[in-house]
């Protein structure tokens, strides 16, 4: 059960685990909206993701899993699982969908590619935490959701 | 942009998060002599990394001016 909003519009403090049904009722705004737009956009790319092989999970940050009304983008990082290491590395449809330019370029926002072996070799250095403070140093929560 | 101490804080802790993460990947890399998706994965993070320097050294450089003004107004409320 997804947290509801606190009262500055950031979710409460955590990484929250998320469907994609809760995401959309949540975050997917009314038909025509800029948030609808931004949720197809999010839909589309998974989409894409998935249709090359690629899986892992997301970590969605930034105003769109705010209660703002018209988020500008949508931020996230992107954690690939095993098997889409050897595919990123081979395909060149893959590429293009874990490129952090070409993920602009479609409206997406920042979108930061890691990959789950290296949290497991080098746990440390690896900080899924970059997202974890408002502006005015206060915890919020972001929301994870395996593609 | 920077307004504040505690806005200050919040992004170095995000250079902080991205630094470690891209470091995290070279040393993945480096293991296992396989260069190829850092090179690919990595921009993301050269770039955020790069905003993120200019955004502190340009409120840095802002507050050294203020202080500097500061300095200088103290300088000239002192002399006869």
């Amino acid at each position: 059960m997804m947290p509801t909003f606190r009262s500055d519009g950031w979710l409460p403090e955590g990484h929250h685990q998320a469907t994609w049904i809760e995401i959309q009722e949540l975050f997917g705004g009314p038909p025509g909206s800029v948030r609808s737009i931004l949720m197809e956009r999010l839909l589309e790319w998974t989409d894409e993701l998935k249709e090359s092989g690629l899986g892992g999970f997301l970590v969605l940050d930034g105003s769109f899993i705010s209660s703002k009304r018209e988020p500008g983008d949508i931020d996230c990082i992107l954690v690939l699982n095993h098997e889409s290491e050897a595919i990123v590395k081979s395909n060149d449809k893959a590429r293009e969908l874990t490129d952090y330019l070409k993920c602009k370029e479609r409206g997406l926002g920042d979108i930061f590619g890691f990959l789950e072996s290296t949290v497991r070799k080098h746990p440390t250095f690896c900080r899924l935490d970059g997202y974890d403070f408002d502006r005015s140093g206060i915890p919020k929560g972001v929301i994870e959701v395996q593609i | 942009m920077i307004s504040n101490a505690t806005e200050l804080n919040v992004v170095l802790h995000q250079l902080s998060s991205f630094a470690d993460m891209l470091e995290a990947l070279r040393l993945d890399a480096e293991s296992s002599g396989e260069w190829a998706l850092f090179s690919h994965l990595s921009k993301g993070y050269f770039i955020k990394i790069h905003d993120l320097n200019d955004e502190i050294r340009a409120y840095l450089q802002e507050q050294d001016l203020v202080s500097g003004d500061a300095k200088a107004m103290g300088t000239t409320a002192l002399r006869p």
